[in-house]
Order: C-alpha cells, then structure tokens, then sequence
C-alpha cells in the first residue's frame, strides 16, 4: 500500500519522550517565569552536518508557535553563523503569524563561538546566567556537549536531548535519559507535529532500512557460504 | 507570482545546483565536478558562492555577538559581558593597526600583540576547556550512578571502566589479555553498535534531506 502511494490508515509513531515533553517543557517554564534554552549545536549549513542542523531548526519551527503563545520565546544558541539568520527567520515568522511583531527581538538567538569547545562554554555560560527553566540540546554536537550538560545539572534543570554524532551520544547518555539517538533526531517533526510530509517521509525511512538490512543479510549469508567452500 | 518567487525559484536553485554536484561525481565532464580530478568551472563558481555566503554569514555572527554583549554589559552590568566588549574593541584595534597603520615598524608590533593573543591567551583557554570537557563526562558518570540505577546504566558503567583499563600500560601485567577485551569491546561490539546507528542516521539524513528540497505545501 505504501509502495504504491496509496494512503494508508493512520500511522503509529513509537513515542520519543526528549520530543513529546518538549512543548510541555516550554509551557512549565513559562509557568515559572523563565524560558526555555535551546542549542542547536555547531553544525551549519555548509559542511557534513548540514541535515542534522536543518532537522534541528524544523524542531525550533514546530516550538516556536507553542513559546510565542506562552510568552516565552526560548532562548536559541549556535555555534555556526550560517544558522543564525535562519534561527531567526523562524522566530520572526512565529511571531508574525501570531500578530505580535513588536514582541521580536532578534537577540533571543545568539551565535556563541565558531569553536565547538568555545561554543559549549558559551552556552553553558548562557544557561548559567540566563532566566532559563529547561535545557534543550537538539543538533550536531560532539563529546563537548558535556560542559552544557553540566551547566544544566548544576541546576537542577530538566535537560533533553537529540543528536546524531557517536561521540555526543556517549556524553549525553549518561546526563540524560531523555535522549533521541541517531535517526530519531529526524523523526522530529513526525513526533511534534504529525503533518502527512513527516509521516510519509518516515515511512520511506522504513522501506529503505528493510531494503538496506535484507540486502546486508543476504551478503552475509552468501559470503559465509563462500568462505564454506572448498 | 508569490508562490513561484517563495517555493518555486528556490527549490529549482536547490535541485539544479545538486543535480550538477550529483552527475559530475557520477559522470565526470568537463562542465561539472571531478573532471579528471581537477577543479572545473562549475565547481569553482560554487565554491566562490558558498565562500560569500558564509563569510557574509560570518559577519552577521560578529554583529549578533557584539550586539547582545553590549547589551549585557551596559543595561544588566555583567562584568564578564564588559571585559568581552573591551577585550574585542582591544583585538580590532590590533588588527586596524596591523591593516592600516602607515608605519611598518607599529604594524610589525601590533602583528606581534595579534599572534600573542592567540599564542598565550586563546589557545591556552581552549586547551583548558578541553580539559574540563574530561572533568564533566567524569562529573555526569558519578551523576549516573546516583540518579539512574538502571541495568543499561550499569551496563555503561562497566564497559567505560574495562575499555578505560584495558588502556592503561599497567606494568607487570600480560598485555595480551587486556589488548584482546579492549579489541572485542571496541573493535566487535562497538564498532557493530557505531555502524547501526550511522545507517539509520544516513537514512534519516537522506530522507530529512528530500524532504527539505521538495517544496512545501503541508497538509
């Protein structure tokens, strides 16, 4: 049914907690009177983690309506300069549809330091002395992603997380148990939002890694049952 | 007119300019990339785009950064937000010195001041915040333990200490014991592990990747 682009009933998405709670996340903060604080890591748009980076601003889309409405629009870090203006635009755009564009400041998102180390400790900094009640770390981030994850510890702050880099696993693993590994970074916007194009878009993902674990099973078997041969 | 200019031009700038990345790789030519190893004129054009944009980006960085430390610095009298104002306007003086300055003996010595920044002051900083980086991943393993006792934390534990261990040259001991426990953990079920994940994220990278070129009429 799906290979031949029929629609099909609604589709099951295994629930990722690091994206349910965070629209929840951003409402307690608003509660408390703060915000909540997100690190896009030091990925941009040019380079290899162009797509992480890009699947992380569509999490920063679907969020940026539920902060505005709160009044509580987060506070966005990145490492790289080519995120910035896109950051912003999607914060703008929020808060264009919402009629409250006097309410804009484009100072809520900050470009930390091009250096991953540096823009760790940057944004640490920020979590440290900001206003903030919840962490979010969503991008491409290597092992110094433990200096921002410390931050949020030392404040007893309720820390999520996604990311795609071995590396940024392993150290945020340990910090917190509301983690999306690898692939699940891209299910975001299906867990957020379920518009049809992220719901098609992870079906496809499906099919392809059927594909791809049929064809290296079968290569397996046949290379075991030639290295059986005399 | 405003959805062909919104959706339209973009999307076919996008697919034109991967198309051409694309089949240069597969079918070198002249034209496109890879033309017998060599950089052809459709490669150097999108090098010299890409080079603008992000240095223009770069640009827009330094405003931002500027503009919100300054702010910090004078409206919430942050002091480490004023010691960052003072210390940039330092390092652009330097660099306008260094640039501009009509006498090449001032500009030899603000050259010299520049280096000396990077030399003593930022790549130390740097190196010690690499250091700390140990520091917290040591911090969030003890905070693992107390918070999460769970059989995959313990499980996390365990592995780190033994890849941890077996690392060490510890003297008197068989070194062909422990080189062979950090190979399986490492080489075998790590390396399966690593290969897994970067599968699913190739296919989530492909996909995500699809779906942003595609343009959007969501439904």
């Amino acid at each position: 049914m799906k290979l031949l682009g029929k629609r099909s009933s609604r589709v099951k998405i295994r629930p990722l907690t690091s994206f349910q709670d965070l629209q929840g996340e951003t409402g307690r903060a608003a509660e408390s009177g703060g915000t909540i604080h997100i690190a896009l890591g030091n990925g941009g748009l040019i380079g290899e983690d162009a797509v992480t980076s890009l699947a992380a601003l569509e999490v920063l889309e679907e969020l940026a309506d539920t902060a505005i409405l709160y009044n509580a629009p987060p506070i966005v870090t990145v490492g790289d300069p080519t995120l910035l203006p896109l950051a912003q635009d999607i914060l703008r755009r929020a808060h264009e549809r919402h009629g409250l564009v006097k309410r804009y400041n484009p100072d809520q998102v900050r470009f930390i330091a091009p250096s991953p180390v540096a823009y760790a400790a940057g944004a640490a900094s920020v979590v440290m002395t900001e206003n903030v009640m919840s962490n979010a770390m969503i991008g491409a981030f290597g092992p110094e992603v433990s200096l921002l994850v410390d931050a949020g510890a030392r404040r007893d702050l309720p820390q999520l997380a996604a990311a795609a880099s071995p590396g940024a696993i392993g150290a945020l693993y340990p910090a917190t148990d509301r983690l999306a590994v690898g692939e699940e970074l891209y299910a975001a916007g299906a867990q957020m939002v379920e518009k049809r194009r992220y719901t098609i878009s992870l079906q496809a993902q499906d099919v392809l890694r059927l594909i791809l674990a049929g064809f290296i099973a079968i290569t397996a078997a046949l290379a075991f049952v030639v290295s059986l041969l005399p | 007119m405003r959805h062909i200019v919104r959706q339209w031009i973009p999307f076919l700038f996008a697919i034109g300019t991967t198309l051409i990345v694309l089949l240069g790789y597969i079918f070198p030519n002249a034209l496109a990339f890879n033309y017998r190893g060599q950089r052809t004129p459709a490669q150097h054009i999108l090098a010299e785009w890409a080079v603008i944009v992000a240095s223009f980006a770069f640009v827009l960085g330094l405003w931002n950064m500027g503009r919100v430390q300054i702010a910090k610095a004078f409206r919430r009298r942050r002091i480490e937000s004023l010691l960052f104002v003072f210390a940039a306007l330092a390092t652009l003086l330097l660099w306008l010195a260094v640039i501009f300055s009509p006498d090449p003996e001032v500009s030899d010595l603000a050259g010299q001041a520049v280096q000396g920044v990077f030399d003593y002051i930022i790549s130390p900083v740097g190196a010690s915040l690499a250091a700390l980086v140990v520091v917290a991943l040591t911090l969030a393993a003890f905070r693992l333990l107390r918070a999460r006792r769970s059989a995959g934390a313990i499980l996390f534990m365990l592995v780190v200490a033994a890849v941890l261990l077996t690392s060490i040259p510890l003297a008197g001991l068989e070194p062909g014991l422990f080189s062979s426990v950090r190979h399986w953990i490492v080489n075998v079920f790590g390396m399966a592990g690593m290969r897994g994940l970067l599968l699913g994220v190739v296919l989530g990278t492909a996909i995500t990747a699809l779906r942003f070129l595609w343009p959007r009429s969501d439904s």
